[in-house]
């Protein structure tokens, strides 16, 4: 009886461990790689930040930002496209479904999500181009109240995510 | 006497026909050596009948359950008992506290507990069956896993379990890329602002590309 509770207890252990998302089970291989920038916000971050969102006055912004639970981003130059390419190819099919594709300026944008019955665990986002960026936000995710931010969110150089520095 | 003669005789016995010339036949066939083997479990039961009779009274004072037993036994000799007596008898020689008076009846009593469902005319049939079915009981029951199996197969089970699940393995995952984490909830709003206007803009962009292209293309087709 002893064994089969320590497997039991294994299997739900690693079905219930989902916190880690797309880039830190397929992507920390690159943690090396001197090219690569990356950010990373820890669910605790994101409760404070919660905290520091309801002083202000974005409504918007706060609704989303309090069903987040996690963020990385990766950045790497990537003239040739190669690195687009394999990472294309190192997220499954049957565990990340292709939300939509498009063009857009040069850019190849490919959004996946991951979902729990009807709801996103986890949006993924490749963008090919000049620049190679992968972002995968967690948590509750819904498109809609992203979509709404688009317009109340002005920032500039939002296109060119200028605020990423390595944390070397 | 023949075995089958014998046999007949024993069936009058047990339907409490037989007289008692036919029980001393009975009687000398059994204390004899030259028993048929099918039969030999009988012996018990006429060699204490046998002794019954020359039993000297005890001399302690008897206890109430063994008086009543004698009693019972009395009737049971005399074909009188009752179903329910005769039960009592057998409940008393199997539990083993019997009284040494009584000491030479218990063998019988457990003879007769088991011969209580012999049909008349099959004794040997029956008494085959139930030594084989008493070995395909044995044999049922020896078949079984041992021990040290289960446990090993318990083992390679958990470490399959583990091996395939190597997350448990792993337990610092959480922190691969830990060096970018962001330090202050300042700083954690602003990349994530960044971050989701970079995302809202891009979904808004390629939704709206994709609603031009939709547009394109059933436009195409009204022309036709």
């Amino acid at each position: 009886m002893k064994h089969l509770l320590f497997i039991f207890l294994s299997f739900v252990l690693t079905t219930t461990a989902f916190s880690q998302g797309a880039i830190e089970k397929y992507f920390s291989k690159y943690e090396d790689d001197e090219n690569f920038s990356a950010v990373y916000v820890s669910p605790k971050m994101f409760k404070m930040a919660a905290k520091v969102l309801s002083e202000q006055e974005n409504q918007d912004l706060q609704d989303v930002v309090k069903d987040l639970k996690g963020l990385r981003i990766l950045k790497v130059d990537d003239p040739t496209g190669s690195y687009f390419k394999e990472a294309k190819k190192m997220i499954p099919t049957d565990e990340y479904e292709v939300l939509m594709t498009a063009r857009d300026e040069g850019q190849k944008l490919h959004f996946l999500t991951k979902d729990n019955n009807d709801v996103i665990e986890e949006l993924l986002l490749f963008v090919g181009g000049d620049e190679f960026i992968v972002m995968s936000f967690i948590g509750k995710i819904d498109l809609e109240k992203i979509a709404k931010l688009a317009k109340s969110l002005d920032i500039e150089g939002a296109e060119h995510l200028g605020k990423l520095e390595k944390k070397n | 006497m023949n075995t089958s003669e014998i046999k007949l005789l024993l069936e009058k016995y047990w339907n409490c026909d037989s007289t008692v010339e036919e029980e001393q036949q009975l009687k000398s066939y059994f204390s004899q050596n030259d028993i048929d083997a099918e039969l030999s479990e009988y012996k018990d039961v006429f060699a204490v009948l046998g002794a019954q009779s020359q039993l000297s009274t005890p001399i302690s004072f008897p206890s109430e359950t063994t008086l009543r037993i004698h009693e019972l036994l009395e009737k049971y000799w005399d074909c009188n008992s009752e179903l329910s007596e005769e039960a009592e008898l057998k409940a008393y020689f199997i539990s083993g506290n019997v009284d040494k008076s009584l000491s030479s009846y218990s063998d019988l009593f457990n003879v007769l507990h088991t011969e209580g469902n012999i049909q008349a005319g099959n004794i040997a049939i029956e008494r085959k069956l139930e030594v084989t079915s008493q070995e395909s009981v044995e044999k049922a029951k020896t078949f079984s896993i041992s021990k040290k199996w289960i446990g090993i197969a318990a083992s390679l089970l958990l470490v399959g379990a583990l091996w395939f699940n190597t997350d448990i393995l792993k337990p610092q995952k959480e922190t691969a890329f830990a060096e970018y984490a962001v330090d202050s909830e300042d700083e954690a709003l602003e990349v994530t602002m960044e971050a989701l206007a970079f995302l809202s803009g891009k979904l808004d962009k390629s939704t709206t590309k994709i609603k031009k292209d939709i547009k394109r293309v059933s436009n195409a087709s009204l022309l036709k």
